[in-house]
């Protein structure tokens, strides 16, 4: 038996999306209650403790994301009431000089503030911004990853993918709508009807400064519910993990630049939407035996946890002959957890790995695409 | 409670044989339903006992299995029930009556109502004691007609509602008072006051119409008059109540054409709004205004503030048998279709704000539940919410079997970079954090990395100590002990000299050229070897052997040769590791029988072994006699050996014809020894094909063990980008490089790529010290440029850099410096309060007002800084400042202020210093000062541009 801590959320309603922030040591829970709360992890009582909670939407917040920290204390919401709205944390006097006998907050809090039963609000967040763009609910937001900067992008239930980048880190209040993206896929994707695939990479290409379509997954063609790239940790390739009726994992390897030269040694010249990357279905799961929801990748890239319908959380890792294997059932309640270890998993023979692609692309490259994966991977 | 019975269309038929119509829970007894078919029955859910992975349990026939593990087992039944039953409505207060006493009213198709309980009651009539099964009373029709729907009044237990088909002389609702005594035939005076009374909503200007029509008929003996009557003449086809809409309301789709709101408290026409549909109408009791309504396939969504058209209608692919509100989730509507094997769950959001313009947004969803192996595709006919469990969903499936569906959230989990895993559930959110066991149980290679950085992995000052926190790797263990061998031999400048200067760890490949040109000529010497340490090694025939430098060097590579000092210590590290059999194989490829022999007895005499030794005695007849039995012997049975290397051995003694293949291709063997095997034995181009095919293999495998054949170069970059992509092992990865790569190899965008993933990886995990570790060991390792001098003081009259001035003098020249300041007292201790080049006093500090002196950090000389420079000052005596109002001061004068004040110490000067960065407050504390230090530096920048860049 496996220990599952549990904690009260005191949210009036579903918890739709828990964040943690890049260091892990604060949470960030978004509801249908139209709130958002911020936790920070207590050391020395080893819990969670509820340190600001406030109205942020009119409307169900689907999603909450923290901007790394380099960026200073930042989150993104984003709501069904049409609006995505970047936050900022205002240390407030009673944070800094806890104990002290210190006057109360000053003035220039946040009016939405609220406390929340007998763990007082400790911290100001305060809007920055809101992103009005949207026509329809706004089903995701997520910050780049902070080699492009402070980006952040959104979709939304009407298919459209916004790209917006802070023109000042000093003053947030300024954002600027960079792109925007169609993706012309009906708002309600839940609509099984459209045919072809449903996932769509795109990457900027700088010569005609636009995010273009560079791939769509053929292989899937079911309603998409999540999807999330992998965490590069210096890996040749990104994993990218797809949630639609069952669990699918694709691998991204960039196309070695020898081969791409032997094909076509004009590089130059190449048409820009040629695709650069070898697409591969590494795995398709149906272990959920339902619906797959939402998929999150841990810090390394090295074990994948996807929930489903089955109200299960499955973990899921790969073994040294590139095949993943569902490692671990946690019953969503916490209430029971099972693992079972593949034997061929820390094995190390026999492996046959493709030969090719390993030229490194530039950093660049890969989080680029990471950038836009999460955007496209919203559509339900 | 539900509708019971099918929604669309009235002429349904009724429920008949076994299929079950409806399913109920009891309100108010969470674990009892009412299954209504041709029967009523009263049954109570269980679970199965005993553990989880126990067999079911067998109940005999009178259950159904709704899950894996549970069952609903019959309570009671009503022997006899009416026949012909249309709809079912449960008392809202049954879970208050004493023993079982459930009531239910019962609609049947010829108009009449029954109160039934699951309780006898014995009812004496005409003098004579007769039972009376169950029925409670009875509610006669005064017409012939089907009774559509009937359903309690929520709130008010004695009074329910039923609706009828259309009869001329009928009334389409009555609603009717279950403690109303009949009324006797003939009987025409009514007590109005009555109805008013127990229904204070009710008004009584109903009661002239009522009066009207019931005077005239012929009534049945026990009719109950209902207390109020509605809808003339017309046609219900179903109702809901709607207790908290206009304090009490009835929503009726009536006459296949209209939706009448009923406001039960005035006389005022009702609401209505025009659709076909007319069927299953139910009220969202989360939202007294919202409404559902169905006919075919479409269900229709209305606000009663706005019922003129529906605020959305929802296609389905097929008819809709049943649709309920969620009684616990507001917005959450299901309904059952007849074609699908599932059902659908409309999720309704944020309806007031989205009135203005446009449709809420639905999001449907299906749900199925469980099932038996065999009918995983029957479809769903009806189904019941639990009145309290969020989750739960009681469904009729193909109409006989029960299936329990556990409506589960979307969980959404989220990772943290410290292994926590969380997700929401239930409103809690449930975590798994790094001290789970689970983790120790799924050995991944993230909790293993934080470990080994916990313990310094990686910059232990000998190569061989990093193999000590990678036991379970074997893989790494190879690694890190052949570079400590290999840095040992690059110690021997004989064997450096023949490198290019940049090599740091040589690779079998370097050495022998190979990664220039495959075909690199190696221009070995044939050199035919004999026996050495064997009575009859003048019998022996001499075996050919390949020489040349380069070959002598990839032998020492792979750890022996034939040279007596390199074979000795390769065998006394064997002897050490207990592999004697590998030392005495090695010893026997040299050609040295005499040491093999040596071997076999010390290992004979410190461990036994008979195996060993046999070994010896076989070893000891050795001979090449081409006919003789030793040979033959041993040809036909080494190979069953299970000890690799003695199997080698015995192959390379009795081979023919120089054929090595046996034991070049032993994959059991370590590569190294399969190498310098190679590099003695084989000509040049079987060396080369050998090679690369290793080579290739070691890639394929991600091995690193293949690091010995490409030592640490460019090469080296693809086997370790194999490993990393196979492992994610970016920690040994990245501490290789550092330790091993040249560095010119070293700056390549790759490595530097990996430096960094590594290092957010520490920053992640909030390990400073081991990241600066790390930075220190690049640095040391000249792969990273030094960033330069990025901040510059200037002096504020003439612009020019206060540090400025000490470039270009030598640090020995102190004397130079104490001249700049008179009062200097210490040589270490060099102040200078004023500007060096105007001679201006410099800034005062805002704390103590005195002006600031120090020079910060190291002697900026014009030579490249050295590591022991000597530091002017403390940290404490640096300035600092902040980058909003630009006041600032000695570093330790502020730490001390910003312990205890926000704000700016300058007097007037409003600013929140310590305030305006966030991000530094996340910064735990290490010790005072330090750490106040650290958050002071982070908001450090200069305050004037640079006079002059040093850079």
């Amino acid at each position: 038996m496996y220990h599952c801590e549990t904690l009260e959320s005191h949210h009036k309603d579903l918890v739709h999306d828990v964040s943690f922030n890049w260091y892990g040591n604060r949470l960030a829970t978004c509801s249908s209650d139209q709130s958002v709360k911020i936790w920070e992890w207590n050391t020395d009582q080893q819990s969670w403790d509820c340190s600001a909670s406030w109205k942020a939407h009119s409307g169900s917040v689907w999603k909450v994301n923290w901007a790394h920290p380099e960026f200073g204390n930042l989150i993104a919401t984003c709501s069904f009431d049409r609006t995505a709205a970047v936050w900022e944390e205002m240390p407030g006097d009673s944070f800094l000089l806890s104990g002290t006998g210190a006057p109360p907050p000053s003035s220039h809090g946040n009016p939405n503030l609220r406390t929340e039963g007998d763990a007082p609000a400790q911290s100001h967040w305060v809007k920055k911004v809101t992103m009005v763009d949207s026509r329809t609910s706004v089903t995701d937001v997520k910050f780049a990853p902070k080699i492009l900067g402070l980006i952040l992008a959104t979709c939304s239930a009407d298919g459209t993918l916004r790209i917006y980048e802070a023109s000042d880190v000093m003053n947030l209040t300024n954002w600027t709508l960079q792109h925007e993206i169609h993706t012309k896929l009906p708002s309600s994707s839940d609509d099984a009807t459209t045919k072809g695939g449903k996932v769509f990479i795109y990457e900027y290409h700088e010569p005609s400064r636009r995010w273009e379509n560079i791939e769509t997954l053929t292989s899937v063609s079911d309603p998409v519910h999540d999807m999330a790239f992998s965490p590069n940790v210096g890996r040749s390739f990104s994993i990218l993990g797809i949630t639609s009726k069952e669990l699918k994992i694709v691998t991204l390897k960039p196309k070695n630049r020898d081969a791409l030269l032997s094909d076509n040694p004009n590089i130059s010249e190449r048409t820009p939407f040629e695709s650069k990357y070898e697409v591969k279905l590494a795995g398709s799961f149906n272990d959920h035996k339902s619906t797959v929801w939402r998929i999150c990748w841990n810090f390394t890239a090295t074990i994948l946890a996807t929930s489903g319908d089955d109200g299960n959380v499955r973990l899921w890792k790969c073994n040294y002959k590139d095949n993943w294997h569902c490692v671990a059932t946690l019953k969503g309640d916490g209430q029971s957890a099972s693992i079972r270890n593949h034997p061929n998993m820390t094995l190390l023979k026999d492996q046959s790995f493709n030969n090719s692609g390993m030229g490194l692309n530039k950093a660049n490259a890969n989080t680029n695409a990471n950038a836009s994966s999460f955007t496209s991977g919203m559509w339900k | 409670m539900a509708t019971p019975g099918p929604l669309a269309g009235g002429s349904a038929a009724p429920a008949t044989g076994p299929a079950i119509a409806s399913v109920h829970w009891v309100p108010g007894l969470p674990d009892h339903v009412v299954l209504c078919s041709a029967d009523l029955q009263l049954f109570r859910w269980r679970s199965d006992p005993g553990p989880l992975d126990a067999p079911p349990v067998h109940y005999g026939s009178r259950h159904h299995r709704i899950a894996e593990r549970e069952v609903l087992l019959i309570e009671k039944q009503i022997p006899e029930p009416p026949n012909y039953i249309k709809c079912v409505s449960i008392h809202p207060r049954a879970g208050d009556a004493p023993s079982g006493d459930i009531r239910l009213a019962v609609g049947q198709a010829n108009g009449r109502i029954s109160l039934l309980s699951f309780l006898e009651t014995s009812v004496v009539e005409n003098g004579e004691a007769e039972m009376r099964h169950h029925v409670v009373k009875e509610f006669g029709s005064k017409l012939v007609r089907a009774c559509n729907a009937v359903h309690w009044h929520p709130t008010d237990e004695r009074k329910f509602a039923a609706g009828y088909e259309k009869q001329r002389h009928g009334h389409a609702i009555l609603i009717f008072d279950t403690d109303r005594e009949p009324t006797p035939p003939g009987s025409a005076s009514l007590n109005t006051s009555q109805s008013s009374s127990t229904l204070p909503g009710l008004a009584s200007s109903f009661s002239d119409r009522f009066r009207k029509t019931s005077a005239v008929d012929d009534l049945p003996e026990d009719y109950v008059r209902p207390v109020v009557e509605l809808g003339p003449s017309e046609h219900c086809h179903s109702f809901t109540w709607a207790p908290n809409l206009n304090n009490g309301s009835l929503i009726a789709g009536m006459n296949n054409k209209q939706i009448r709101v009923f406001d039960l408290r005035t006389n005022t026409s009702p609401l209505i709004t025009y659709t076909r549909a007319v069927y299953g109408v139910c009220v969202d009791p989360f939202l007294a205004s919202r409404v559902a309504s169905v006919h075919e396939n479409s269900v229709m969504i209305w606000d009663t503030r706005n019922f003129e058209k529906p605020i959305v209608t929802l296609n389905q692919s097929s008819r809709v048998l049943h649709m309920e509100w969620s009684p616990t989730r507001a917005g959450l509507l299901c309904s059952a279709e007849e074609a699908n094997p599932y059902l659908t769950l409309h999720d309704i959001q944020s309806w007031a704000f989205m009135i203005e313009d446009g449709e809420p947004a639905v999001t449907e969803r299906q749900i199925q539940g469980w099932s038996e192996a065999d009918s995983p595709d029957e479809r769903y006919t009806s189904f019941a919410w639990h009145p309290t469990d969020e989750s739960q969903i009681l469904a009729v499936v193909g109409g006989e079997k029960l299936s329990k569906i556990h409506v589960t959230e979307r969980i959404s989990p989220s990772w943290s970079a410290n292994h926590c895993l969380i997700w929401p559930f239930g409103g809690k959110l449930r975590s798994f954090s790094q001290k789970s066991s689970l983790f120790a149980n799924l050995q991944d290679i993230s909790v293993d990395m934080q470990m080994r950085a916990l313990k310094n992995y990686g910059k232990c000052p000998s190569l061989a100590d990093n193999q000590e926190f990678v036991a379970d790797s074997p893989s790494l263990i190879a690694a890190w002990q052949w570079l400590h061998h290999c840095g040992r031999l690059m110690e021997d400048l004989s064997f450096k000299n023949k490198l290019s200067k940049d090599t740091t760890f040589p690779g079998v490949r370097t050495v022998l050229g190979m990664e220039r040109s495959p075909s690199a000529m190696l221009r070995a010497d044939i050199n035919y070897l004999s026996w050495s340490g064997c009575a009859s090694s003048n019998n022996l025939k001499q075996r050919k052997v390949y020489k040349s430098e380069p070959r002598e060097h990839a032998q020492r590579i792979c750890g022996w040769s034939m040279d007596p000092n390199d074979l000795g210590s390769f065998v006394k590290l064997c002897e050490e590791k207990k592999q004697f059999s590998r030392a005495v194989a090695v010893a026997v490829f040299c050609l040295e029988l005499g040491m093999a022999s040596r071997i076999l007895e010390k290992c004979i005499s410190d461990e036994g072994g008979s195996i060993l030794s046999i070994v010896k005695i076989s070893l000891a007849g050795f001979n090449e006699d081409k006919n003789g039995s030793w040979r033959e012997t041993v040809r036909s049975s080494f190979e069953q050996l299970e000890d690799c290397y003695l199997r080698a051995m015995f192959a390379f003694l009795s081979t023919d014809n120089d054929n090595y293949s046996a034991i070049i291709n032993d994959q059991a063997l370590e590569i190294g020894d399969r190498i310098a095997f190679s590099c003695l034995y084989l000509s040049d181009e079987k060396l080369i094909s050998t090679l690369s095919g290793l080579w290739m293999a070691t890639l394929d495998g991600s091995d690193l063990k293949g690091l010995l054949l490409c030592g640490m170069t460019r090469d080296t970059l693809d086997l370790l980008q194999r490993y990393l992509d196979s492992t994610g092992d970016i920690q040994s990865v990245s501490w290789l490089s550092v330790r091993g790569l040249p560095p010119y190899v070293g700056l390549e965008d790759q490595v530097q790529n990996w430096f960094q993933c590594y290092r957010d990886l520490l920053n992640a995990w909030e390990m400073w010290s081991c990241r600066a570790n790390f930075d220190i060991a690049i640095q040391k390792a000249h792969m990273q440029a030094k960033p330069p001098q990025q901040v510059f003081v200037s002096c504020n009259f003439c612009g020019k850099s206060v540090a400025q001035h000490l470039k270009g003098m030598p640090t020995k020249d102190e004397a130079k410096f104490a001249s700049l300041n008179r009062q200097a007292t210490s040589k270490r201790h060099i102040r200078a309060q004023a500007c060096p080049a105007c001679r201006k006093p410099l800034q005062k500090c805002a704390v103590c007002l005195l002006t600031m002196g120090t020079h910060s950090g190291k002697l900026v000389t014009g030579q490249p800084l050295r590591e022991d420079a000597p530091i002017m000052s403390e940290f404490g005596e640096f300035f600092s400042w902040c980058q909003n109002c630009r006041h600032g001061g000695h570093v330790s004068h502020l730490a001390e202020w910003f312990e205890k004040y926000v704000e700016c110490p300058v007097t007037g000067c409003v600013c929140k210093c310590s305030a305006l960065d966030p991000a530094s407050f996340q910064i735990p504390m290490e010790n005072g000062l330090n750490g106040m230090a650290s958050r002071l530096a982070l908001t450090a920048a200069s305050p004037l541009p640079p006079s002059s860049p040093k850079q």
